[in-house]
């Protein structure tokens, strides 16, 4: 492992509360690499990537990118460094449209009276998002329709629509099959792939050891709040990393 | 490509749920016809264009004040110091003309930034001590109309300059200033909510607080942003009145913030935040201002008045409940 790792996490602690939710985890991606994120409930899983997201600050420990030290202290800085996060409930507002969730934080807009005004392109907004939209090969039909409006499935392809659409070096996948058909898994897993050959990297959060199996290239093992073990998938069976989530004792690391 | 998508869904709808779609979007517009169809039939002197002029001016604040209303309720927080605020204006721009011996452009810019600034405070708390916006306003409430009441000793400021009354008395064709003000502060609300980012923010939080927190929004911004706008709308209504009443009175505006709200419900803003118009609202503040008015030719008390308000209030939210409960069916 010569190269730089384009994440790294170091000694990452955060406690809500009295209750410590990670303690002193490492995690590192590589460039168009993806990593499993797996382990019980409660073991930390959606901390840690929240904590990468900018939605929450680590009490302890640093986040390198490229090599370099990073301060993520909200969304905008995650985003700005080429993150962006999938929630496990989409985040998404159901009152507006869906190229309003889309643009969300980040809208188009055009100059007029040379700067002074900026008026949102919702137009070029509009075409953007059918084009993202019609690229995960998903009906939605038409974006201007509220996002409450759509079918589980239908929110789902536009908070991906969201991450994809904005030259992610990282995407981050908070447990994006758990709701899904078997035909939808297929598709998404696809769609990991395309990333990868994109040169994306993807973490990628689920209970499902199956579809870690399929696409990803190594699982990390989270527990109570630390970090277990990591794998391989090529020199690892699911049946191992069941029995690392489940058993729990601390391996060395391969 | 886009046409036909459109063309596609257009036909799958079928024309009674067109119908009921349409009855259901102009429901409010046709409550007001059906409001003044009878006030037409039971006063001869509702029915004209005079009295049409006449409703637009009297109600020329409220609308200004609704706006800023709308927002904050868009937002899913409200503003219950809207009526202290333009107490407040409307007394700081009379003591800056008669004691300040101020101009009268300078004296309405103190009086707007004072507004702004009362909104700015309730919102500062609001957005980084966590105060529930009832809170906050209700205290500003008391602090803006309390000022308005010390400035003037309880009394009335006399003695403003005539030039000044050409705000809320002058005239341009038979339209009373006032409204042109109503009507440039709506149309600068509508496109905030619709043309521009903050718009958009604006509609975000108030339908899903963490969503835009997560997308990068600044949700502390837009809630002190928002507040400060609304200040800024009561003590622009307070200048009116000002120049109306050609005074300067603390106790103005008691029954505004009833109405202000009242509007803004009834034209389809749902307290439950992130939902509303300003078409909506000055549909809203139309049907406020016909009752007021149609009461008033019947020779109904003031006080009958605020009774009627108030139920009314209570019909226009029981048939935003009744309306949402018939959605979520349908799905």
């Amino acid at each position: 492992m010569s190269e730089t790792p384009l994440v790294e996490m170091k000694n990452i602690s955060k406690t809500f509360g009295a209750v410590r939710a990670l303690q002193n985890v490492n995690f590192e991606v590589m460039p168009a690499e993806i990593v499993g994120l797996v382990g019980d409930n409660a073991a930390g899983k959606s901390t840690l990537m929240k904590i990468l997201s900018g939605a929450y600050i680590a009490d302890q420990g640093e986040i390198l990118i490229d090599g370099k030290k990073v301060f993520i202290s909200n969304p905008v800085d995650s985003r700005a460094l080429g993150i962006e996060m999938l929630y496990q409930n989409f985040a998404l507002a159901g009152n507006i449209n869906i190229y309003q969730n889309i643009f969300l934080g980040r809208e188009l807009t055009k100059d007029y009276l040379l700067g002074l005004f900026k008026i949102l392109n919702k137009k070029e907004m509009a075409e953007r998002s059918l084009e993202l939209i019609s690229r995960l090969k998903i009906d939605i039909g038409l974006v201007d329709k509220r996002v409450r409006e759509l079918s589980g499935g239908q929110q789902q392809s536009v908070a991906i629509a969201r991450v994809i659409g904005f030259n992610a070096r990282l995407i981050v996948m908070d447990e994006p099959t758990a709701n899904l058909g078997i035909k939808e898994v297929g598709r998404l897993l696809d769609l990991i792939r395309r990333l990868k050959d994109q040169g994306v990297s993807v973490i990628f959060i689920s209970h499902r050891l199956d579809d870690i199996f399929s696409v990803g290239d190594r699982v990390v093992v989270l527990k109570r709040g630390r970090r277990l073990g990591m794998r391989y998938l090529k020199e690892t069976t699911p049946n191992e990393v069941l029995k690392l989530i489940v058993g729990g004792d601390l391996e060395g690391e391969a | 490509m886009k046409k036909e998508i459109q063309a596609e869904t257009m036909t799958v709808e079928l024309p009674q749920k067109k119908i009921y779609a349409l009855l259901k979007r102009f429901s409010t517009l046709i409550g007001l016809f059906l409001i003044s169809a009878v006030l037409a039939l039971t006063s001869e002197h509702f029915l004209s264009l005079e009295n049409f002029f006449n409703i637009l001016l009297q109600n020329a604040n409220v609308a200004v004040l609704a706006c800023g209303m709308t927002m904050v309720i868009i937002l899913g927080e409200i503003d219950l110091s809207v009526g202290g605020i333009e107490a407040l204006g409307c007394v700081v721009a009379a003591w800056m003309l008669v004691y300040g011996g101020l101009g009268i452009i300078p004296s309405i810019v103190i009086a707007l930034v004072a507004g702004t600034l009362c909104g700015m405070v309730s919102g500062f708390f609001v957005a980084y001590f966590r105060f529930h916006s009832f809170v906050s306003t209700l205290a500003m409430m008391g602090i803006s109309r309390g000022f308005a009441l010390i400035y003037t000793h309880g009394a009335s400021i006399y003695g403003l300059p005539d030039s000044f009354r050409f705000i809320g008395q002058g005239s341009i064709g038979p339209i009373g200033v006032p409204v042109f003000i109503a009507a440039a502060v709506l149309l600068f609300s509508h496109l905030l909510l619709t043309q521009f980012r903050l718009g958009n923010h604006i509609y975000a939080v108030g339908g899903n607080v963490e969503a835009a927190r997560l997308a990068g929004i600044n949700v502390g911004k837009v809630k002190l942003i928002v507040l400060s706008i609304s200040g800024f709308c009561g003590a622009l209504a307070g200048v009116i009145m000002a120049s109306r009443l050609n005074s300067g009175q603390g106790t103005i505006g008691e029954a505004d913030l009833l109405d202000t709200i009242a509007a803004v419900i009834i034209g389809g803003t749902s307290l439950m935040g992130g939902v509303g118009t300003i078409p909506g609202t000055i549909i809203g503040v139309l049907v406020i201002g016909v009752i007021r008015n149609g009461l008033n030719l019947l020779g109904v008390s003031s006080f009958w008045q605020m009774v009627a308000i108030g139920v009314i209030i209570i019909c226009a939210v029981l048939v935003d409940e009744i309306r949402r409960r018939l959605q979520e069916k349908e799905r």
